[in-house]
């Protein structure tokens, strides 16, 4: 059980994860705060029965996830569904490669792009890259907070990535930092 | 002397090892194929410049002072309640 004097020094580090999983999964500020306040309030509530010195950040970030799901997941936009495109992630690799083998292309794309491109994706790939590749959590711990065998969590994120790369990819031919292929 | 992979294999370890969460004995079987094989040198490069974009785009984005003082205070309401 863990001391009522260890919540804040041990939750509050965690508050920019928080908030920044937040904004990622609603999609919107306003929203984000909401949903780590109720976060927040029901870490405090259930406190007591946080096993001390067990991971606090999977924890949070589980209540997190448990909250968005009740309260938020109906109203939020739904992300391009689950297409054909997946059927061969690799084909996409290749196409999104041909004219940029090394990705120089991914340094001159802005950083607001790259969130709204995680954005659009659709939110079970959505929450994997976010906690894994934006956050940096290891893949046990993703898989933790998902709730799902790691094994789910590397073929999400490996379909997830590939989206991304074509939609970064896209966005830099808009740009005009590639020229596409014909 | 790592076993010789080859580039399906490499790729398939190559996620796990840019976020360093491979085996001593994979990631030096994937490092021996790299040396050798020019395709997937360009891939690691390439899969390691969208991580980096991913991480800048991360950084970034933080908690600004005025929400986190409002969850401080929501906190501190629920505290003293």
């Amino acid at each position: 059980m863990a001391a009522v004097a260890e919540f804040e020094p041990q939750v509050l580090p965690h508050l920019d994860t928080l908030y920044r999983v937040g904004r990622r999964l609603t999609g919107e500020s306003a929203d984000a705060e909401d949903l780590v306040q109720e976060t927040l309030l029901r870490a405090w509530r259930g406190w007591a029965g946080f096993t001390a010195g067990s991971n606090v950040r999977a924890w949070l970030l589980t209540i997190l996830r448990n909250t968005f799901i009740s309260r938020w997941r109906s109203r939020r936009r739904e992300g391009t569904p689950v297409s054909l495109d997946d059927a061969d992630p690799n084909a996409i690799l290749r196409a999104v490669q041909a004219e940029d083998p090394g990705g120089n292309f991914f340094d001159r794309v802005v950083d607001a792009q790259v969130l709204a491109a995680v954005e659009a994706l659709p939110e079970e790939y959505r929450e994997a890259v976010v906690l894994s590749d934006l956050e940096g959590l290891p893949y046990a711990e993703v898989a933790e907070v998902l709730g799902v065998p790691v094994g789910t969590v590397k073929s999400r994120l490996f379909r997830a990535r590939r989206r991304l790369q074509r939609s970064l990819h896209d966005h830099a031919v808009e740009l005009g930092i590639l020229k596409g292929t014909p | 002397m790592s076993r010789t992979i080859d580039c399906a294999r490499a790729l398939e370890l190559m996620q796990d090892w840019l976020r360093r969460e491979v085996t001593p004995a994979h990631a030096a079987e994937l490092e021996s194929h790299l040396e050798a094989c020019g395709a997937c040198r360009g891939h690691a490069e390439f899969e390691s410049r969208f991580r980096d974009a991913l991480e800048r785009a991360a950084e970034r984005d933080r908690c600004p002072a005025e929400t986190r003082a409002r969850l401080l205070d929501a906190l501190a309401r629920e505290r003293e309640g």
